[in-house]
């Protein structure tokens, strides 16, 4: 069931978003611990970083191993062979960003430095 | 009688609508063409409420109905989170007609409604009615929102906690974080809110900050209407008629502010 009717829709929200050439950094414990994570993909899956609304902070990382996307609009960093994906859209949220992998049992895993992050959460995975 | 709601309609196209606003909402919600209803809370970082829309279902995406008088600023980075699954954000005020009123005055033939809202749970929302013609209709103000308990701009300007205007029960801990969760979940543990919303009638006194009823400390929100105020007070005070410094006054619970 439909509610929508009378007069129409209006248009999308308009959101202004400039896309950037992303420059990112991983450090060589984020580069193994790609390498070992992605070592039973096949060469069609890709990393895929974003920024989502949401988190503590009002945005919110979201890392996934998915297979690559057929949509155009998404940037490509190769790591040693396998590929990181960033969308036009989180060019400008995510540029320059410094990707590091903590080893420790607690507060662990990959770990985001973001310079366009004016705060962020205390776990780490929000930013504003 | 029904009462016009002029105020904004998103609607939030695509699969992803769904977690993307429970994403910044105090409650993750479950929305399909079987449980058609829910609530979001959206907060600021200091868990402060800026938004309570309710959340209908529908075949082209996920509709809010917003408290706010204009579109809320949240809405563009979800927008954003959207537009990267070709979903978007679109403005459906006027493309759904909607409407507040007494329970017993909702038409019988409403596309939608949303029921025992407000105070004493008497308001509901109709969307679509159809043949209502012969109803009476007019404009909702902040003034008849103030009456029937519901929420205005001036209780959704950053400066009230959901515990405090009548949306504690869709602060759920389980969700995650959101804007404000480390508010909320402090307060949880730590020092439980024991305050409410309340409806008072202040039978014609105007232009005061705060009262006090039987011992504790009542803040009023700055809308009025004729008749009513808003305040915040302890959850123990029991609805009623006292005596207070500025004369004799009623109160009632708003338990689930519509």
């Amino acid at each position: 069931m439909s509610l929508l009717g009378g007069n129409g829709l209006g248009l999308p929200m308009a959101i202004e978003i400039e896309v950037v050439d992303v420059d990112i950094t991983v450090t060589q414990s984020a580069e193994k611990a790609i390498l070992r994570t992605m070592s039973d993909d096949n060469e069609d899956h890709v990393l895929v970083i974003s920024a989502d609304s949401g988190g503590c902070s009002g945005y919110l990382y979201d890392m996934k191993i998915i297979e690559r996307p057929v949509e155009e609009g998404y940037q490509e960093i190769k790591i040693r062979g396998k590929s990181i994906l960033i969308h036009n859209r989180d060019s400008d949220l995510l540029n320059g960003i410094i990707l590091d992998y903590k080893d420790t049992l607690m507060g662990g895993g990959f770990q985001i430095t973001n310079p366009n992050a004016s705060k962020s959460c205390g776990c780490g995975q929000s930013f504003g | 009688m029904l009462i016009r709601d002029p105020r904004p309609i998103s609607l939030l196209t695509g699969d992803k609508a769904v977690e993307a606003i429970s994403k910044i909402s105090t409650n993750r919600i479950v929305l399909n063409s079987e449980n058609n209803t829910d609530r979001i809370v959206v907060c600021d970082s200091n868990g402060r409420v800026v938004d309570a829309p309710y959340v209908v279902w529908d075949e082209n995406g996920v509709i809010l109905l917003h408290c706010t008088t204009k579109i809320p600023e949240y809405l563009s980075s979800v927008a954003r989170t959207l537009s990267k699954n070709s979903s978007h954000v679109m403005n459906a005020t006027g493309a759904i007609e909607r409407f507040v009123c007494q329970e017993k005055y909702l038409p019988h033939n409403t596309g939608m409604s949303v029921s025992g809202l407000g105070i004493s749970g008497l308001y509901s929302i109709a969307l679509n009615p159809l043949d209502y013609e012969n109803i009476h209709v007019v404009d909702l103000s902040a003034e008849l929102l103030i009456e029937f308990g519901g929420l205005t701009d001036s209780h959704l300007n950053g400066n009230h906690l959901p515990h405090h205007i009548g949306l504690l029960e869709y602060v759920r801990l389980d969700n995650g974080c959101y804007p404000g969760q480390e508010i909320h979940a402090r307060m949880d543990s730590r020092n439980p809110s024991s305050k409410k919303l309340i409806r008072i009638n202040l039978h014609g006194v105007r232009d005061i900050n705060s009262l006090t009823i039987q011992g504790h400390n009542c803040r009023l929100i700055p809308e009025w209407s004729d008749n009513y105020a808003h305040g915040i007070t302890h959850q123990d005070l029991v609805d009623g008629e006292y005596e207070t410094e500025f004369g004799i006054v009623h109160t009632t619970t708003v338990n689930t502010a519509l």
